[in-house]
């Protein structure tokens, strides 16, 4: 991926609560002191300044109601934060409602999306994990709960562990007392009581929380969570941080990439990886199908019709390759097409392995002596004398001409044609002038290359560009706006015509004898013709070569053809 | 990055702090639309362009497959559309063909009332289609009335109102993929809001009651009519204020559309808003007006009740005429006070090289290397003295859009401007300063009312565009056809120009007389963007028997005594990967120019031919060897040629079009062809836009 350049690191991750009592706290920080000056006095040194003062931003982490369940990004300073703020009601807590958010930092001009989804998928296990298991209102001490003094109404609130709540709210009550602020301690008396939840829990859940080992909760805390979580996730762009037996902590970061553009039936996709070393069983059958048939020559429509697949799955498939930049768009190559330079022209100058790369992709074994030139340009090519003709120009003329070749020689020397030549080649394209015509001008120089190679590799690095040819009828261009009919018959008298009388000649023989074959192709052809369609378009469209488009325009009055 | 304006603009709040708390003093649209946080999905297909090409796709497009598809999965699409991954895509693909269809309507109905005031600018038609059957969905139910953005409004108040120190610098809330958007303005310590203006400190008497206090304030306000501005400073109590553009990009751009609107148009819109408060208590009276015309009517319809508002408050109206025009990416020209400002995003409608054939640019964008927009570099902006401004209107409309007074020096620039004339010998007939008229002619590009173009001639050529806009091409034909009754048609006028080798202009001019109206013609297309004009680039090559000329001189001053190495670098970069590198990916580890493949079963010799030209890129920073190459070059041409070729020569560089060239340097197309002429073994020449 040439446009992706590594995820945005984390600078900081932190847990904050909403203290019943102290209100907003960062609970917990990594790197130590990143958020907010580090509580435990000096025992733990804190590596830095706070990145941006928590205070000023902390309605924004712990907000009201209508802020919490969804991901809320904030710039503050020079920093971003994104977090997932959660609040749960219930009755059982304290202020009958327990919140938390998980909140990343990162630099402020950093991409955050590529972390989004994760952050919010973080949030939500916790919440979830919170409303079932308070595995995190636990977590510190029991001030989060209303019947931190008294167990005497636990049974009534505690929705969750109705029967065995007395006991559970008995040794809250006696852990109560001796529990103090440290929160090291607490882990200790807290495993304890988790055991016992976690027997509770299993006989009232189908979940099925492990507690053959004891170990429901193997997040040791908070702390070494999202210590991991930033590790991890920095180092190495992932992470799978087992919460218990049930939940972990899967994040993967994956760029985002923008929707693949559209695509045309006459698009030809080309494939810039090797696509059938990527095969794995997971692979739709359509794509399966068609990858054969992606070969830079075969259009989208043509690529349907000869997978013997839908066109409408065919271009899903195509699509889904272009998002992952497996494969490019261009253009199907016939020798009536023309081809220009761009502005970017000199990249092939100036860029120092674009000519290097050309040089090998073009060279060829054999001159196209007997390319039969005037079948080519039948892009759909279901008939077969077409089919043929595209596939000598993809190689299989190589095979013959080499074989040939090699009858009289048996070996056969193959000149790599030089960068200036190659550079020479290009710019000697332009506009009006076919790549027949082009061919034979430069046939001798174009030995030893393949040309549609060559003109691909053009168009595919931005040094040339397809000359599309379009149709236009006057009188059906204006078809949709009011003064169409009155315009319609002034352009029929000022256009200028080439052969009025043949024109008029031709009309009144077809009204003669026009099949019904043909009428149904001029009303589809009218059709395409109001949208402006490209000769490519129409002619893949309705399955006919150029010439057969260019003589039922012909029986449909004057037509004038743009190269644009 | 998409090349189509996506402003995304959802809704502008106004938001103040007193000392009763943050207030929404005023929001517009009235009832505008959140789309429940979620962004604007990324556009794949170019609906704004050609509207035909997809309607006539849809019919097929919608076949049975992708209904199937749709109504699955239609509400699984919408919870992340933008964060597709492998296995949504062909889901969101689908569902994005099918709502092709209804966006087009809006975009169509929206033009269509662009100017008409409108509480709800959207169509059922994209209601429906963008109602997802989320839960948070129901902003059109009468319960939901008064919320805003899917939240209460003193909610929403609060939210828009950050702390002090978060104040005077951008702020920037992201509610899942709905923004808001603003730099709000909180007055310093010593009470002022900049720090030049002097004010009189703020006092609090009225801050028990809410709704009391401010009626009051006002009445008093009211009394003290003639002297406002003193009373002002007195009774303001307002500490801060923030303006804040609600906005959901698509999540791919989402940065950069943020980017884009607060460095365009949402901080230039606060400095004004602060210095007008500063100056006298602007924002601080018009809330107030605001606030008074909300309470005096809370019994109407909100309909009405916008009308009335708009018709008390300027800033109102400000604000309604900037989201109006944001939104529908257009200019906004605001009246602020006694003020004129003017916000836009810029529009990307030049480009330098083709963009690719699947990205969807504006309609009529205009392609030429030698465009000059605001990411122009300097040395680009040099040359726009020698060249002439293409006018994207009528001059008289220009003039009055711009509210230019009629007669003035710039009025009558602008009425001057002809495609044909540089801006340089514009200045000189205007008797302006050059400098003045380039300030002048990026004022007008940058304003979207002209295009720097290289001077138009009949003798240059023209190709039509390969971004010319074909599609939709019915209206064109008829304002060409009435702009241009006695030519050809616009079809037959752009086969004309493309269907032979490209040849001057002049070619296709039937006589004398008609010179002017296909001159015109020629701008009334470059205008929309259907022709470009093909330009002549060129470099100086330098074959093999020159280089070994040039050595054996060097070898005879007996400055080198190397043996002669034939490998010349084929262009003169300073890496010399491609001199050396010979076999490219072939499996050649040879140290000869001869590799050994077998190709198909075959044996096969590749040869390497040898590199006989070199092209000189930069003959300006020619090296000492290069310059004696050049030199060579030269030798044996009349000397008026020689001078003229060492005038030129830096711009040998296939960089400067040579129809520029010639007008730097002030020399007939005659003598250049003369010269080329001379030394046609020794030039390569490229021709594009």
């Amino acid at each position: 991926m040439a446009d992706f350049d590594g995820f945005a690191p984390i600078e900081a991750i932190f847990y904050t609560v909403f203290h019943p009592t102290e209100g907003t706290k960062v609970s917990h920080q990594v790197p130590l002191g990143s958020i907010v000056a580090p509580p435990w006095g000096s025992e733990f040194e804190a590596s830095q300044e706070p990145l941006f003062d928590f205070d000023v931003v902390k309605n924004y982490i712990i907000p009201k109601g209508p802020l919490c369940n969804r991901l809320i990004t904030l710039k503050v300073d020079q920093y971003s934060l994104v977090g997932y703020p959660v609040q749960i009601t219930a009755p059982h807590y304290a202020r009958n409602s327990f919140s938390f958010n998980f909140c990343f930092v990162f630099n402020y001009g950093a991409n955050t999306i590529p972390f989004e989804s994760a952050i919010r998928r973080l949030g939500r296990m916790f919440k979830n994990l919170e409303e079932q298991y308070h595995i995190l209102s636990k977590k510190e001490d029991m001030v989060f709960f209303k019947n931190f003094q008294s167990s005497s109404t636990a049974n009534a609130v505690l929705p969750d562990n109705i029967a065995e709540s007395a006991s559970l709210d008995d040794q809250l009550a006696a852990r109560a007392s001796s529990i103090d602020s440290n929160f090291t301690p607490s882990i200790a008396s807290f495993s304890q009581l988790a055991i016992d939840l976690d027997n509770n829990i299993n006989s009232s859940t189908p979940i099925g929380v492990s507690t053959k080992n004891g170990n429901v909760m193997t997040l040791e805390s908070i702390e070494s969570l999202i210590q991991q979580i930033y590790q991890d996730l920095n180092n190495y762009s992932e992470c799978l941080i087992p919460v218990d037996s049930g939940n972990s902590v899967d994040i993967k970061l994956l760029p985002l990439l923008p929707p693949p553009p559209r695509v045309n039936p006459e698009d030809v996709p080309i494939s810039t990886v090797q696509l059938n070393t990527m095969v794995d069983v997971n692979w739709d059958p359509t794509m399966l199908k068609i990858l054969p048939y992606i070969d830079g020559i075969n259009s989208i429509k043509r690529i349907s019709l000869l997978a013997d697949a839908d066109y409408w799955v065919v271009k899903s498939c195509i699509q889904h390759l272009m998002y992952y930049k497996c494969i490019t768009i261009t253009d199907i190559f016939q020798f009536s097409n023309i081809y220009a330079p761009t502005a970017d022209i000199d990249l092939f100058l100036k860029d120092p392995n674009m000519a290097t790369d050309c040089q090998a992709y073009v060279v060829s074994a054999s001159q196209f002596d007997d390319i039969p030139f005037d079948t080519c340009n039948n892009p759909l090519g279901n008939n077969s004398s077409a089919k043929t003709s595209t596939d000598n120009i993809s190689g299989t003329s190589r095979n013959r001409n080499s074989s040939t070749a090699s009858l009289r020689s048996g070996k056969r020397t193959v000149v790599l044609p030089s960068k200036a030549k190659l550079f020479y080649l290009y710019r000697s394209l332009h506009q009006g002038q076919t790549v027949r015509n082009w061919f034979k001008e430069h046939r001798d120089e174009l030995e030893y290359i393949d040309v549609r190679r060559l003109l691909t590799f053009g168009v595919l690095r931005g040094l040339i560009y397809r000359v599309e040819s379009y149709p236009l009828v006057d009188s059906l261009l204006l078809k949709d706006s009011n003064q169409a009919s009155m315009f319609g018959t002034l352009a029929d008298r000022l256009t200028p015509t080439r052969e009025p009388t043949l024109r008029t000649l031709m009309r009144r023989r077809n009204s003669a004898n026009v099949t019904d074959e043909q009428r149904l192709q001029i009303s589809e052809l009218s059709r395409l013709l109001e949208s402006s369609k490209s000769f490519d378009a129409i002619c893949t469209e309705m399955s006919l070569d150029r010439k057969s488009v260019e003589t039922l325009l012909r029986t449909m009055g004057p037509f004038n053809v743009v190269n644009s | 990055m998409s090349f189509l304006p996506n402003p995304c603009l959802l809704g502008i709040l106004l938001s103040i702090s007193t000392h009763n708390g943050p207030q929404l003093v005023f929001h517009y649209p009235p009832k505008p639309k959140d789309f429940g946080f979620k962004a604007t999905p990324f556009a794949l297909d170019n609906d704004l362009l050609d509207s035909d090409e997809s309607s006539s796709d849809e019919d097929s497009d919608t076949s049975s497959v992708t209904d199937e598809a749709v109504g699955k999965n239609d509400s699984n699409i919408f919870q992340d559309p933008n964060y597709v991954s492998g296995q949504t895509l062909l889901d969101l693909l689908d569902e994005q063909d099918r709502r092709r269809a209804a966006k087009e309507a809006r975009r169509l109905m929206k033009e269509s009332k662009k100017n008409s005031i409108s509480s709800n600018p959207r169509t059922s038609s994209e209601i429906n289609s963008l109602r997802s059957s989320d839960h948070h969905h129901h902003h059109h139910n009468k319960k939901s009335e008064n919320k805003v953005f899917g939240f209460d409004v003193e909610f929403l108040s609060e939210i828009v109102t950050p702390p002090r120190q978060m104040c005077n610098s951008r702020f920037e809330l992201a509610v899942d993929d709905m923004a808001f958007l603003g730099l709000p303005i909180h007055i310093n310590e010593e009470g002022q809001w900049r720090t030049s203006a002097p004010k009189t400190g703020k006092h609090s008497k009225r801050s028990k009651g809410s709704n009391i206090s401010r009626e009051e304030e006002v009445e008093m306000l009211e009394e003290e009519e003639g002297d406002v501005e003193e009373g002002a400073s007195t009774e303001n109590t307002m500490s801060m204020f923030n303006i804040v553009f609600v906005m959901n990009p698509p999540v791919v751009e989402f940065n950069h559309r943020i980017d884009e609107m607060f460095h365009y148009v949402v901080s230039r819109l606060a400095m004004v808003l602060r210095y007008e408060q500063a100056k006298s208590d602007y924002v601080w009276l018009e809330s107030q007006k605001i606030l008074k015309v909300k309470e005096q009517n809370e019994d109407l319809s909100i309909n009405e009740l916008y009308d009335k508002i708009l018709k008390e408050s300027s800033l109102a109206q400000t604000i309604a005429q900037c989201f109006k025009s944001i939104s529908t990416s257009n200019i906004a020209d605001l009246q602020i006070q006694d003020k004129m400002i003017s916000l836009q995003i810029p529009l990307k409608k030049q480009f330098k090289s083709l963009p690719p054939k699947t990205e969807p640019v504006l309609p009529g964008s205009f392609l030429a290397s030698t465009a000059i927009d605001e990411t122009s570099t300097e040395e680009e902006e040099e040359n726009i003295g020698y060249m002439a401004l293409l006018l994207l209107d009528d001059a008289e409309k220009i003039v009055s859009e711009l509210k230019i007074e009629q007669g003035s020096q710039l009025a009558q620039f602008i009425k001057s401007i002809s495609p044909t004339l540089s801006l340089y010998s514009l200045s000189q007939s205007n008797g302006m300063e050059p400098l003045q008229v380039a300030s002048f002619a990026k004022h007008l590009i940058y304003w979207r009312r002209a295009r720097a173009v290289v001077p138009l001639n009949p003798k240059s050529v023209f190709i039509v565009s390969p971004m010319a806009p074909l599609h939709n091409l019915g209206e064109r034909i008829i304002s060409f056809r009435q702009e241009f009754p006695s030519l050809p048609s616009l079809p037959s006028f752009l086969s004309l120009l493309s269907n032979a080798k490209p040849r001057s202009f002049m070619a296709i001019i039937p006589s004398k007389d008609h010179k002017g109206i296909y001159l015109d013609a020629l701008s009334w297309l470059m205008r929309y963007g259907y022709v470009t004009q093909l330009l002549i680039f060129v470099w100086l090559k330098i074959p093999n028997r020159i280089k070994i000329a040039v050595e054996e001189d060097l070898e005879r001053e007996g400055l080198t005594k190397k043996t002669k190495d034939s490998k010349f670098k084929f262009a003169d970069l300073s890496t010399d990967a491609t001199g050396k590198e010979k076999t490219g990916n072939r499996s050649g580890s040879s140290s000869s120019s001869q590799i050994r493949s077998v190709w198909n079963g075959q044996d096969m010799v590749i040869e390497e031919e040898d590199e006989d030209d070199t092209i000189l890129l930069e003959p300006e920073r020619a090296t000492a060897v290069e310059r004696r190459w050049i030199s060579k070059v030269i030798k044996g041409q009349p000397p008026e040629q020689a001078a003229l070729f060492h005038k030129l020569v830096r711009y040998l560089n296939g960089k400067t079009p040579l129809e520029l060239v010639m007008l730097k340097e002030n020399i007939s197309r005659h003598d250049v062809r003369k010269l080329l002429h001379g030394i046609n073994d020794y030039i390569i020449s490229v021709k594009h836009w």
